[in-house]
């Protein structure tokens, strides 16, 4: 070709010129049709002497377009993600500046979202960004001050100014009071100083803040001075509280006395927060849950299901209870369980959720956490399952007994152990068809069934195909029945419908009971697995 | 609310290149400029609708994500802005189809915004939003071909206050 040069060719040494491609797209276009009807040209040739030589031609000349083709592929396979990775970044360089403001504003809200430092970030790019960025209320609500200048959070000086850009929005504000490290051994002193400034920023902005998370760890080093103004605050619009205590610390309600009249969402972490009667009956939603950290030397937390039950009944509006709990022994005082065992009545719970984690499972203890309730008024009913569980599935589900009718929806997910070696083989279709069995054949008015077993690469809840999870919707108009019609089990026609294939396995198969004809319609979606650890 | 009639309905839509749509009433009012220029025009009316600030290929990919959505809940009204579910998550189909070169998304964002289509409007700004977040502001003004131009002072006040970020 003319004009070849050598070393590093460009475009017009090469004779090509910008624009090229549509001319070559179109000879190439052509190139194929004629290499199409090839073999139908050459078919009919005769004599073989001059086929032999006109094959030999077409045969180097379609070779020789191939080689070029591939060498060609190969330049467009590297070529074409690095000028798009350059007309991205031009692109954005010269036009994202240009969106209006409103659009911006849009944009750093969804950035800044739970995100303080991106937040931040944007507020210190340039003038107009930060105007932009201080005009969104929404990210200036969430506060996490600190004792000490530099950690995870803001100064508490400097949160009083965070605070004040979003005051006009009359947004509510989310404050999180906590010590920066539970291990470090820092002279008590920054504490002491760190809660008196704490003190005078919840005094002043509680009648904005909506939302506290308090670390109650913090309270032990509260000075005597400080004690009585920290003891007597008053949050009038505080909707939800959190309450957390580091493993192994002595506990100091401090707050037990703060006036809060709309609290309706409380959080114990380590502890059952200690309100008044009044304030606690009228908690609709509470979540206990246990976090002790991996070395049990000294971080036991100290909770006993007796207690726990004890506190549950003082919860007379309780909608909705969140437990995440483990079996150890040494929460269970009572030796023996039967029907008389430690039971909570509680009229106005709809919602339910169980957290049982690996740690020391016991068949009796996770037994009383099973026996405790009455599921006959639940809505919702959630559990999540050490994969310990599955010999034992039979009796636990024994224990929930839903006939009236009022359960909409069924959540089970099991998680299984990492590196654990799989004894569960057998049981593994049990588990899956006992909670079809139970859920999908009696109880017709059942809305939706979620079965997941985030380890299924391993099989646990019964597919053979890898799929890591089953959402059945609208389950009251399924009315599967096997063979013989005597159990409803869909797992037999699933998987002749989805044979195996070794592909991702975070995904959910999903049947609608609405769909004329469900299995047809069934579709596989990837969800967010939640025991995958 | 949207009656029977309305469901059966077409509606012309011409772009800023001339170019016509005819789309299911309940598609082209997933835009509530259209809803309203609708509403103005009467339902008697066979008239095209007017649509200067987009072009064809824009037009076309915002109508694939109104045919998709055609059967979502109504947009709620501007007062309940402040109690919109505000997550970063964006659904499959909403992900894949956003999956567009830089120009088309800065094109999709500019068109939901003049048609007033919130929710996809939010789709085209969460994208930009992960492309921004967790970023420093020197990278961010690389990102975007911003100068800083803060004064001295001011930068040192800021500098101030962005103290502890800088230490994460």
């Amino acid at each position: 070709m003319e004009g070849v040069s050598a070393g590093n060719p460009t475009s017009g040494s090469l004779g090509f010129s910008p624009g090229f491609g549509n001319t070559l797209a179109n000879m190439l276009t052509n190139v194929a049709k004629y290499i199409a009807v090839l073999p139908s040209i050459t078919e009919h040739l005769t004599p073989d002497h001059q086929k032999i030589s006109n094959l030999k031609i077409h045969l180097k000349d379609v070779r020789d377009v191939k080689q070029a083709l591939d060498t060609l592929s190969n330049a467009l396979g590297s070529c074409i993600p690095s000028l798009e990775k350059q007309f991205s970044d031009a692109y954005i360089r010269e036009h994202y500046p240009q969106f209006p403001d409103e659009i911006l504003a849009i944009i750093f809200e969804f950035a800044g979202l739970d995100d303080f430092g991106t937040a931040i970030s944007i507020s210190h790019v340039c003038r107009r960004f930060r105007t932009i960025a201080l005009s969104i209320s929404r990210l200036w609500i969430s506060i996490r001050p600190i004792g000490y200048n530099r950690g995870f959070g803001v100064t508490v000086e400097d949160a009083s100014e965070v605070a004040r850009r979003s005051q006009p929005s009359g947004i509510g504000l989310e404050i999180q009071v906590e010590m920066y490290d539970h291990y470090k051994e820092e002279q008590p002193k920054y504490y002491g100083e760190y809660l008196q400034s704490m003190t005078g920023f919840l005094h002043m902005h509680s009648s904005r803040i909506r939302v506290l998370a308090l670390d109650i760890g913090v309270t032990y080093f509260i000075r005597d001075d400080d004690k009585s103004a920290f003891e007597n605050l008053s949050f009038p619009l505080l909707d939800s509280m959190k309450i957390f205590s580091p493993p192994g610390t002595t506990l100091q309600h401090i707050y037990k006395n703060w006036n809060l009249p709309s609290l309706r969402l409380l959080v114990g972490q380590n502890c059952l927060p200690e309100l008044s009667k009044d304030i606690l009956s009228k908690i609709n939603s509470f979540t206990f849950e246990v976090e002790e950290y991996n070395h049990p030397d000294d971080n036991e937390v100290l909770w006993l299901l007796e207690e726990l039950a004890d506190y549950l009944v003082t919860l007379s509006s309780l909608k909705e209870l969140k437990m995440d709990i483990d079996c150890d022994h040494a929460h269970y005082t009572l030796p023996d369980f039967d029907e008389s065992h430690v039971k909570v009545e509680l009229q106005e719970l709809r919602h339910l959720t169980l957290k049982i984690q690996h740690t020391n499972y016991h068949y009796d203890t996770i037994m009383c956490v099973f026996m405790m309730f009455d599921y006959e008024r639940l809505t919702s009913l959630s559990l999540e399952l050490p994969i310990s569980v599955l010999p034992d599935f039979s009796p636990l589900f024994d224990c929930i007994r839903c006939t009236s009718g009022s359960l909409k929806q069924l959540d089970v997910r099991i998680h299984p152990k990492v590196n654990y070696y799989n004894n569960y083989r057998d049981l593994r279709k049990y588990a899956r068809e006992r909670i079809l069995e139970q859920f999908l054949g009696v109880s017709s008015t059942l809305e939706t069934i979620y079965l997941e077993c985030a380890g299924d690469d391993r099989k646990d809840i019964g597919f053979e195909n890898r799929i890591a999870a089953l959402q059945l919707k609208n389950c009251q108009l399924l009315a599967w029945t096997r063979g013989n019609g005597q159990k409803p089990d869909i797992a037999y026609d699933l998987e002749e419908a989805f044979k195996p294939e070794a592909g991702p396995i975070d995904e959910c198969l999903v049947l609608d009971g609405a769909e004329t004809s469900p299995l047809e319609k069934a579709k596989i979606i990837r969800v967010p697995l939640s025991g995958k650890k | 609310m949207s009656t029977t009639e309305d469901k059966t309905r077409k509606v012309k839509l011409v772009t800023s290149d001339n170019e016509e749509f005819e789309v299911d009433w309940e598609v082209a009012t997933r835009s509530v400029l259209i809803k309203h220029m609708l509403e103005d025009i009467g339902e008697s009316e066979e008239q095209a609708i007017p649509l200067p600030n987009v072009t064809a290929n824009v037009l076309k990919k915002v109508l694939e994500w109104c045919e998709h959505h055609r059967k979502d809940p109504e947009p709620a009204p501007e007062s309940s802005d402040d109690n919109r579910k505000r997550t970063l998550e964006i659904g499959d189909w909403d992900a894949k189809f956003i999956q567009v070169d830089q120009e088309m998304l800065f094109e999709i964002i500019l068109a939901a915004n003049y048609l007033d289509i919130k929710a996809l409007l939010d789709v085209g700004c969460k994208t930009v939003a992960n492309m921004i977040k967790g970023k420093q502001p020197e990278e961010i003004r690389k990102m975007f071909n911003i100068v800083n131009d803060f004064t001295p002072e001011e930068e040192a006040q800021i500098k101030k206050e962005n103290e502890w970020a800088e230490d994460r």
